[in-house]
């Protein structure tokens, strides 16, 4: 969101969209059909002409801001498939595209299964966009600083897509690829995004950056995920991810693979934090520097990290 | 004064049912038959000569009912209260973002949308001037064409500064910068112009003037003032950002041209875009003192970005040079005060008038100061403290200043300030613990040589009912609460008897702007002044009927009290009988802000004489690592007089103080260009309910002896004065760094620690 709402600063000036500020829609077709199949088709036909209705709390702010121009809205609420939310220990969390971000953490199998992905879904928005807010919405929407993103790479999810060649599987950290684009084609849609079970002795954490202590977009995000021996000196696997210090939210392989490299320590973790800070590309804009971001995405690696062990050790 | 219990008690504000059920109807709400969508056309460019203005096309399109340029205004087209150099619609250059070029008036929003779009403009962008400290150089080009880009530079001198610079022990020099910040109202700007059958024009007015609403309306309108009515409807704040009228005279232009209702509400974005902001100031200022801390001299020197047009910057600077000593006996002083025109946006009134951005500069000065000499900060403002009967570098001799040392007592106290230390300093590795104060002096009222006078009209009807009708506009603040309780305790009803009426023009007299804390005084005097006559026909009556000598009566809670003991007859029996033998019930009460005839000259120009005195004392957190500042404790203890409405005080308070560390710790408006870059709460961040702690507050009442209804002083502007230096003082103590702009960002605060680690604590 925080890519599309505004230019970085030196940026030369869209000055031709500054002339009308006003805050009315245009009028939009809507439609909201029962079954995947006819939703692909849908979105078949009118290409980038038409968009996903799930929560709607970036779609429609987009509009009424003119910073995208559709001619149909597809509302998938009434498809069973994106509703669905089903947690088992041996499979895991299924979390279908339109479940609203309340569903997640109100469910307490889940919150306890996964601490990490409840820090993520309680910082979107305020409660009352949390009851709206689908964390597949938060990533098709595919802003750098999505929230729930940085946590769900952490977590190793996949993303489930239908369309019209059939269903398809992705890892998510290669599902968003700019600012507001994802790697749907054409007809396709984010029909669930599935997460492996916790495996012992592991944990995750994701805290972000922002500069007022509520409701606001992530300065720079950060979610770690870490399984631990049986002794839970030692890191077996490590998975972190980064928000908003990019073009897209990033899985950092080489901090992951830092933490595995002997027994944990502050120096292990610093190996973890160095690497983030290398793979960071962020830029500038009026919510911080790109030397701040570069700065901030190394204190909240470690900081994601030290508490992802910690609760592994808990555990 | 006849107590009925209404003066001091917290009382419910009239229409807060409504307001929290969402009946009570603002601006935007308002609907009438055949109303029409009004919308502005600004420019895409900072500063642009105009070439061609078209707007053949968009008179063509259904719907449109009226296209206005500057050659369709029928009056002036320049407005502004005080100095009217800002055009209504652009004649032939823009000179900032907020200009607007054209406005249209359609059946709805989008079909007026379309006559924007439809209106052919042809810009020849031009190179702004942007920065204020170029654009005073000679060479610079002028931002207005024929004027100089310094719209202002006074100074005032006082005492012997360069003397007492050479004898000074210690002497602290600093150049601090504040930031445009946004008002950020809950309602937009707006207002609905109706036009009579008789080509009268009335505008229901989102503003905190509507006197002068009316009279810059009937200007643009080229109608005497007679013809114009201005009604306040509710209005969702205002904090100085309605003072000035914009949007409500358009919708009456629009009204006028159309013969029908206009509906003129600005978006967010185009309020944030459009309307004044606090001034941003940089400041060199200089502080001396002798070696036990007594304060010498102060010697300052501001420049401000007022934008192009004046608005409220004359204000602005005189009350920052008013305040610029701060309660302190300062004998030597001088402050030069510079505005400069540029391109950027227009700048003017926000709650306190240039006092936050004064007290950010002496409080961190003093802070500075005592750390130069090893003092303790609340002893070295012991030390200087104003106190009553003293004679100020202004002239002005402080009639009740006991609050200025009890208020820093008192929150020393609620703080624990002598046991801070016991707290630790250093919860984790990377957090660090501090405390800072700051303490200050906001003048109410207008200042010494301005006409600052209200009239009320108060009438008690036969049932004993009252209705009021006040011009002074209520934005939120709950001057119509203050005024309703005035009026049930000098009339002896219970306050649910009284209704007062939202300001309206055609039916209250002038009460002059909802601004500088004024109301509470000059209104509410007016109010007891028009309640005697009527108290007089009741217990005229009263006497008469009872046998009673009138000394003995008392009308309290809608009864007649003989010897302090209820009596049979009620007031509204009372006001029968009254009416039934030609007693008057209705009166006119005004009063004029009153001056003691023996004062000494006052030096300084506009001076104010009633002093709201307070107190903050922030505890904050710094986490050393991200530079973010957590407040983790706020002590605020105010002197407001007597409380009228004792909810409202506190409500002033706790609303200043939020609005505070939002201008201390994240509000700022990004500019670049002339072009604000964060134009949506999105980006322009304010706090939010978890950023502000549980506020410690208490307020002391020294009666203001004079002038101020049962010794009120009013509280609009000080509480959001002392809270930036407050917590910037907290941050000097957390980390051992000093920061001299505004706001104090997490990356600053960091950029001041240099990005190495904490210091360890003291």
């Amino acid at each position: 969101m925080l890519w599309l709402a505004e230019p970085p600063l030196g940026h030369k000036l869209n000055k031709a969209k500054t002339h009308l500020w006003d805050d009315s829609m245009k009028d939009i077709d809507y439609t909201a059909p029962r079954t995947l199949a006819e939703a692909a088709a849908l979105l078949n036909d009118k290409g980038d002409r038409a968009r996903i209705l799930a929560g709607g709390t970036d779609i429609i702010v987009q509009l009424r801001e003119h910073r995208r121009d559709l001619d149909l809205l597809v509302d998938v609420k009434n498809i069973a498939e994106v509703n669905e939310l089903t947690f088992d220990p041996a499979r895991g969390l299924r979390i279908g595209a339109a479940v609203p971000c309340y569903r997640i953490y109100e469910n307490k199998d889940i919150a306890k299964a996964y601490p990490g992905l409840i820090d993520a879904v309680s910082l979107v928005g305020g409660v009352q966009i949390q009851s709206r807010a689908s964390v597949g919405g938060n990533l098709c929407n595919a802003s750098p600083a999505a929230d729930t993103t940085p946590m769900l790479i952490a977590l190793e999810a996949t993303c489930h897509i239908a369309g019209p060649q059939g269903p398809r599987q992705l890892p998510v950290e290669t599902f968003c690829t700019a600012p507001g684009r994802t790697a749907l084609e054409r007809g396709e849609l984010l029909v669930s995004i599935d997460l492996p079970a916790p495996k012992p002795h592991s944990g995750a954490h994701y805290l972000r950056f922002i500069p007022r202590n509520e409701m606001d977009i992530a300065v720079v995000g950060a979610g770690a995920s870490v399984v631990l021996d049986d002794k839970k000196q030692k890191c077996l696997a490590a998975r972190i991810g980064v928000g908003a210090v990019a073009p897209t939210p990033l899985l950092v392989p080489d901090a992951g693979a830092a933490l595995v490299d002997g027994a944990l320590s502050d120096a292990l973790i610093d190996k973890a934090v160095q690497a983030a800070r290398a793979a960071a590309k962020p830029i500038s804009d009026m919510r911080g520097t790109a030397e701040y971001r570069k700065h901030l995405v190394g204190v909240l690696v470690k900081r994601a990290v030290q508490g992802a062990i910690h609760r592994a050790r808990e555990k | 004064m006849i107590d009925s219990g209404a003066v001091g008690r917290w009382v419910s504000a009239p229409g807060a049912y409504d307001i929290v059920t969402g009946k009570a109807r603002y601006c935007p709400d308002l609907d009438f038959p055949g109303m029409l969508i009004g919308k502005l056309l600004y420019s895409p460019h900072a500063r642009a000569c105009i070439r061609r203005l078209d707007v053949t096309a968009a008179r063509m399109i259904p719907g449109v009912i009226a296209v206005l340029t500057h050659a369709d205004i029928p009056g002036e087209n320049s407005y502004l209260y005080a100095e009217p150099d800002q055009p209504l619609l652009v004649v032939d250059e823009v000179r900032f973002q907020g200009d607007a070029v054209a406005a249209v008036a359609a059946i709805d929003e989008q079909t007026a949308d379309a006559a924007l779009r439809a209106i052919d403009v042809e810009y020849q962008a031009l190179d702004g001037i942007f920065d204020p400290l170029a654009a005073m150089q000679a060479g610079a080009g002028q931002v207005v064409a024929g004027k100089d880009n310094i719209m202002m530079h006074k100074t005032y001198r006082t005492g012997d500064v360069a003397a007492a610079l050479a004898s000074a022990h210690v002497i602290v020099e600093n150049t601090y910068r504040t930031q445009w910040a946004e008002h950020a109202f809950l309602e937009t700007e707006g207002g609905v112009g109706l036009v009579d059958a008789d080509g009268g024009v009335t505008v229901y007015s989102s503003c905190q003037a509507p006197h002068r609403d009316r009279m810059q309306i009937a200007r643009a309108l080229g109608l005497p003032e007679s013809r114009v009515r201005v009604i306040t409807p509710y209005i969702g704040g205002a904090f100085g950002g309605k003072d000035e009228a914009h949007v409500q005279i358009h919708a009456a232009l629009l009204a006028h041209a159309a013969r029908r209702p206009v509906r003129l509400i600005r978006g967010r974005r185009e309020s944030i875009l459009t309307h004044v902001k606090r001034h941003p100031f940089i400041v060199h200022c200089i502080t001396a003192a002798t070696r036990d801390g007594r304060l010498l001299a102060v010697k300052a020197r501001a420049i401000v970005d007022a934008g192009p047009y004046s608005n409220a910057t004359h204000e602005v600077l005189n009350k920052f040079g008013e305040f610029i000593g701060g309660p302190y006996t300062v004998k030597n002083l001088e402050i030069e005060k510079i505005a400069v025109r540029t391109n950027n946006p227009i700048t003017g009134a926000f709650r306190g008038f240039g006092a936050p951005q004064a007290a950010f500069v002496y409080e961190s000065q003093m802070d500075d100061l005592a750390r130069k000499l090893g003092m303790d900060p609340l002893e070295i403002r012991l030390l200087n403290g104003v106190d009553t009967g003293t004679r100020m570098y202004t002239g002005v001799v402080v009639r009740e200043g006991k609050a200025m040392k009890a208020s820093l007592r008192r929150a020393a106290e609620m703080m624990g300030w002598q046991q801070r230390g016991e707290l630790g300093r250093q919860p984790a590795t990377h957090l660090r613990r501090g405390w800072g104060m700051a303490t200050i002096l906001k003048g109410s009222g207008m200042g010494r040589g301005l006409p600052d006078h209200a009239a009320v009209l108060l009438e008690m009807h036969r049932d004993g009912s009252v209705v009021l009708q006040s011009g002074a506009a209520d934005m939120g603040q709950g001057i119509v609460t203050v005024l309703a309780q005035l009026a049930a305790e000098s009339l002896g009803v219970e306050m649910s008897s009284v209704h007062v009426v939202r300001a309206d023009t055609a039916q209250a007299p002038d009460a002059g702007a909802s601004c500088a804390s004024r109301q509470v005084m000059v209104s509410g005097n007016a109010v007891l002044r028009a309640a005697v006559p009527i108290r007089d026909s009741l217990l005229q009556v009263a006497a008469e009927k009872t046998g009673v000598a009138r000394d003995r009566l008392v009308l309290h809670g809608g009864r007649l009290h003989v010897d302090g003991q209820a009596h049979d007859l009620t007031v509204a029996e009372l006001a029968r009988r009254a009416l039934f033998r030609g007693y008057p019930l209705q009166s006119e009460g005004r009063y004029e802000l009153e001056y003691p005839a023996d004062a000494p000259e006052v030096t300084y120009r506009y001076s104010q004489e009633v002093f709201q005195f307070c107190t903050q004392i922030a505890q904050v957190l710094v986490d050393c690592e991200t530079g973010q500042v957590a407040v983790e404790r706020l002590v605020a203890v105010h002197d407001a007089g007597k409380m009228i409405n004792p909810g409202g005080v506190y409500g002033q308070i706790e609303g200043g103080v939020a609005q505070g560390i939002g201008y201390a710790l994240t509000e700022e408006l990004r500019v670049t260009e002339g072009h604000t870059l964060n134009a949506s709460l999105e980006n322009y961040v304010i706090p939010m309910a978890l950023d502000i702690p549980e506020l410690e507050m208490d307020v002391l009442e020294m009666p203001e002896p004079l002038g101020a209804p049962l010794g009120a002083k009013g509280i609009a502007e000080s509480p959001i004065i002392p809270t930036a230096p407050a917590i910037r003082n907290a941050i000097l103590d957390a980390i051992g760094r000093p920061l001299y702009q505004l706001p104090m960002t997490a990356e600053r605060v960091l950029s001041a620690l240099d990005a190495a680690p904490c210091a360890d604590p003291a």
